[in-house]
């Protein structure tokens, strides 16, 4: 499997998509912190922290179904079947891996606002756990997202359709979901639990071509 | 003192008010931020766009990765604790009422100390017969002092934390020099500093002066019919000056001072109580 998963990151790495989000999330918190350090000014405002990983959630809800859309090599069910029958492998074991990557390049480019992330925590004068607990909710996302855009990619022909599916349904559950270690959790549950299904009916459900191919 | 508030000069000099500052990061901050974040998403910029031309391993894409990420977050953690941020910006406005017929001055500030960093802080006034007042959100008013007996704001703050105070001293101090003749009232500036801003009192002209460089001294008269005979009349000599009497210090950080200290004098006040007064 460890071929595969490193056949989809280089294949992330020289994807102008994956950079291009991680320069548009540097610019945005960079500018929400020169604007916004101190807090936004609401009535019971939340701490800096608080805001901070808010608005980092929301601009990762929006951008990473885009980056895992736009990534991966392997976007479609008949890729999962030609890879199974050309590497003599399960088609389960491809999807493994395509999961795996894609976790592995989210939680890459989540981590690239991990600088402004400590500027909040050190602004919102909070222990490090307290960051440490906003930055595992925001991975719990990544999990989450990951596991949400390979289905949709995967049971779904139109990779088009396929984004706004799995946007919709991040961004439906992302406002069901409190930020902060409850949702985290939550959304680790669920993508987890996402990424396990579509494993387990990988064998039967990508053996073979579809028939439009 | 007593004196000076029974003849109503003291209730005519303009008292201070807490400077403004406005929201968001400090001046001395934002530059230092705005900086690290464009010198962080040109490098990652630039990784990318090389990495990718130059068909780069993937192990060397993630170590240039995860080394700019790494160097960033040290830079901004760095933030508030290197070079010239390290600084305890303190925003006052001050007021220095000399005493006549003494060497001491009273001193009434009012500030906002802007801290740089997330740490504890201990700013000190460095005189003995001094107080500063702090607002906290569990009492109405908080005065400390340290183990020294100096009044301190003291606590632990976060970076471009804000503490407001007010802060009274009496300070062996006179920047201004004046002198009575007849109808004639000399100030002259006996600070190392420029005063600028400098004004005689009502019923002396000319009223306004302007700049007054140290050791330079200026003259005015009283005007026909306003000279002892009157009442309260204010300062008889005001002026303004940049640098703060007396700097805050804190044990570990520079602190830098802005913001106006007026400088009043008053005349001699004639006292009509017993010495006991």
């Amino acid at each position: 499997m460890a071929p595969l998963v490193w056949r989809e990151l280089m294949a992330a790495t020289r994807t102008p998509a994956t950079w291009m989000v991680v320069g548009v999330q540097i610019t945005l918190l960079a500018l929400y912190l020169i604007v916004w350090g101190d807090g936004v000014p609401l009535v019971d405002a939340r701490p800096v922290l608080d805001q901070f990983v808010t608005t980092q959630w929301v601009f990762l809800g929006l951008a990473l179904p885009w980056a895992a859309a736009r990534c991966g090599v392997t976007r479609h069910r008949d890729d999962v079947a030609r890879l199974a029958a050309f590497g003599a492998i399960r088609p389960a074991t491809v999807v493994t891996g395509v999961l795996l990557a894609l976790t592995t390049m989210l939680l890459a480019i989540t981590l690239g606002g991990l600088p402004f992330a400590i500027l909040a925590q050190q602004i919102s004068a909070a222990p490090v756990s307290q960051l440490a607990a906003a930055e595992l909710s925001l991975f719990a996302l990544s999990v989450f997202v990951s596991a949400t855009t390979a289905a949709c990619m995967l049971m779904l022909v139109n990779r088009l359709f396929a984004w706004v599916v799995a946007s919709a349904v991040t961004l439906g559950v992302l406002a069901l979901l409190p930020p902060g270690l409850i949702g985290g959790l939550t959304l680790l549950v669920l993508g987890v639990s996402t990424g396990a299904l579509l494993v387990r009916g990988a064998d039967g459900r990508f053996w073979y071509l579809s028939e439009l191919s | 003192m007593k004196g000076l508030d029974a003849s109503g000069d003291l209730g005519l000099t303009p008292q201070v008010s807490r400077p403004l500052l406005a929201r968001g990061l400090p001046q001395a901050l934002t530059p230092v931020l705005a900086a690290t974040s464009v010198v962080y998403l040109v490098a990652v910029t630039m990784a990318g766009a090389v990495l990718r031309a130059r068909r780069a391993r993937l192990s060397l894409a993630v170590g240039v990765y995860a080394s700019l990420t790494l160097a960033a977050c040290g830079a901004i953690a760095g933030i508030g604790r290197v070079g010239s941020t390290r600084a305890v910006h303190l925003h006052h406005v001050s007021l220095l009422q000399q005493l006549p017929g003494t060497d001491d001055s009273v001193l009434t500030m009012r500030g906002i100390a802007e801290f740089p960093a997330f740490d504890t802080f201990s700013l000190r006034l460095p005189l003995a017969d001094a107080m500063i007042a702090t607002a906290s959100p569990t009492t109405t008013t908080d005065q400390i002092v340290d183990a020294e007996g100096f009044p301190v704001v003291t606590g632990l703050f976060g970076m471009a934390g804000r503490q407001s105070f007010a802060g009274e001293a009496v300070v062996r101090l006179h920047p201004l020099s004046i002198s009575e003749h007849g109808r004639q009232v000399d100030a002259a500036n006996e600070s190392g500093v420029t005063l600028r801003d400098c004004r005689f009192g009502r019923g002396l002209s000319p009223g306004r002066i302007g700049t007054l460089a140290p050791g330079q001294s200026v003259s005015a008269s009283w005007d026909a019919g306003t000279a002892e005979d009157e009442g309260p009349s204010g300062p008889l000599f005001s002026c303004a000056m940049d640098e703060a009497p007396v700097p805050l210090t804190e044990t570990s950080r520079p602190v830098v001072m802005h913001g106006t200290t007026t400088v009043v004098a008053y005349r001699q006040p004639v006292l009509n109580g017993t010495p006991g007064d």
